[in-house]
């Protein structure tokens, strides 16, 4: 080893030590820890959407028995949510019919006695842990979805309908979140 | 004290004053905050490492608490079919306490798993207690060196600009100045002394020349006199 890679050995460590100490969600990777709403989560996934130029981030935390989605998406501005997955059927048959039939979503959807009212519609890719970046993750073209988001009135619930095939629709409920929700971010064990 | 003691401590005390002129509170904190960021890296890998054991046991003990409801359920259904004499009271009665054994030792499992579970939270909050601390630490130093580094700027230009006004300027231009000012007055004192001497010589010539002055002046007017004389005038 020459004296100069000792000194870009160093400079490495030094930064890669500053990145570990200076932790922030959007550096979150599979095996990184996080604690919300009084629980320790794990990140499972860290997958990426793309909507034409937009893109949002998508981290897949699980606890002991829990499991939420936390979404990133930056427009004007970043807008943080969490959700669960929900029984698609739960949404009522009317909904995949119209689906199905109109080739989009319900203008309103009725889940758990609150009213949804669509938001926007959105096709896009998805990349299973896409925020690899690199050769490969620039070659694969991601798997296409279409995707309804709704809101209730005051904004403070959110409902999502996916569509990955022609009778394939998965369904996720949650709400806002905030960055400062969030604390304690680890890197995985070593 | 002996020659030898002297020396010894005149050394010493030498090689502290360069130490002292060599040593840089800023660098000094600097390494600081990077060896206590390399503490932090290994404290955050150890509570990683916990906190991911203390997931998984939790994980774990309701799977087997879970386990034990199932079989508890299981032994109801057999006795249930046996009332409804589904099937025989007996072999249910045998199948319903094995599968009560079964309960009792997942809920054994669980009892373990969960005090395991609670084991491993208690120690990661005490590592992240530690990590917070450390943390703190670094954001109190790091704000600290960035005053430090403020004040060190300041102090610098401060220095310079008090250096020019009391005129022990490092860099030389106000020394330049001085210089360049007792040149020109030395010019200006050399130029005086020509004036004075061209004074002085000019003084001489115009007495000189206002003694003889006269007799030009006479001489003239005779000359005057002589070419009137010729014209007949």
């Amino acid at each position: 080893m020459g004296l100069f890679d000792r000194f870009k050995n160093k400079a490495q460590h030094d930064a890669q030590v500053d990145s570990i100490t200076n932790l922030t969600l959007t550096s979150m990777r599979p095996g990184f820890l996080v604690d919300y709403d009084l629980k320790t989560w794990e990140v499972k996934a860290a997958n990426r959407y793309e909507w034409g130029s937009m893109i949002s981030l998508e981290w897949q935390l699980v606890s002991a028995d829990d499991t939420i989605y936390l979404e990133c998406e930056t427009d004007d501005e970043t807008e943080w949510s969490i959700s669960r997955p929900i029984s698609f059927r739960s949404l009522g048959e009317s909904v995949r019919r119209a689906i199905m039939e109109t080739g989009d979503g319900p203008d309103q959807v009725s889940w758990q006695g609150q009213t949804y009212y669509l938001e926007e519609t959105a096709g896009g890719h998805f990349f299973a842990n896409g925020q690899v970046t690199g050769k490969a993750a620039q070659s694969d073209e991601g798997a296409p979805l279409l995707q309804w988001g709704y809101e209730t009135e005051d904004g403070s619930s959110y409902l999502t309908i996916e569509q990955w095939g022609d009778t394939d629709f998965q369904a996720f409920a949650g709400g806002p979140a905030h960055e400062y929700q969030f604390s304690n971010i680890l890197p995985p064990a070593r | 004290m002996s020659i030898f003691q002297r020396i010894f401590k005149f050394a010493q005390a030498e090689s502290h004053a360069v130490l002292d002129k060599i040593e840089d509170p800023i660098k000094l904190t600097e390494q600081g905050i990077r060896d206590l960021k390399n503490d932090l890296q290994a404290a955050m890998s150890s509570l990683a490492d916990v906190k991911s054991m203390a997931i998984n046991t939790r994980k774990q003990a309701e799977a087997a608490k879970s386990r034990a409801a199932e079989y508890e359920k299981k032994a109801m259904l057999l006795l249930q079919k046996a009332q409804f004499e589904d099937m025989n009271m007996a072999e249910a009665e045998r199948l319903a306490t094995m599968a009560l054994e079964e309960k009792g030792r997942q809920d054994e499992e669980f009892t373990r798993l969960n005090a395991e579970a609670e084991q491993h939270e208690k120690m990661s909050a005490q590592l992240q207690s530690n990590v917070n601390k450390i943390k703190s630490t670094i954001t109190k130093y790091e704000n600290e060196l960035r005053t430090l580094k403020a004040r060190a700027k300041t102090a610098q230009a401060t220095r310079k600009v008090n250096e020019q006004i009391a005129k022990v300027d490092t860099s030389g231009t106000v020394a330049m100045l001085e210089r360049m000012k007792e040149k020109v007055a030395a010019d200006e004192s050399l130029a005086a002394a020509y004036a004075d001497l061209a004074a002085d010589n000019n003084s001489l010539e115009n007495e000189i020349d206002a003694a003889l002055g006269s007799t030009a002046k006479t001489d003239a007017q005779d000359k005057l006199a002589a070419l009137k004389a010729k014209m007949g005038m």
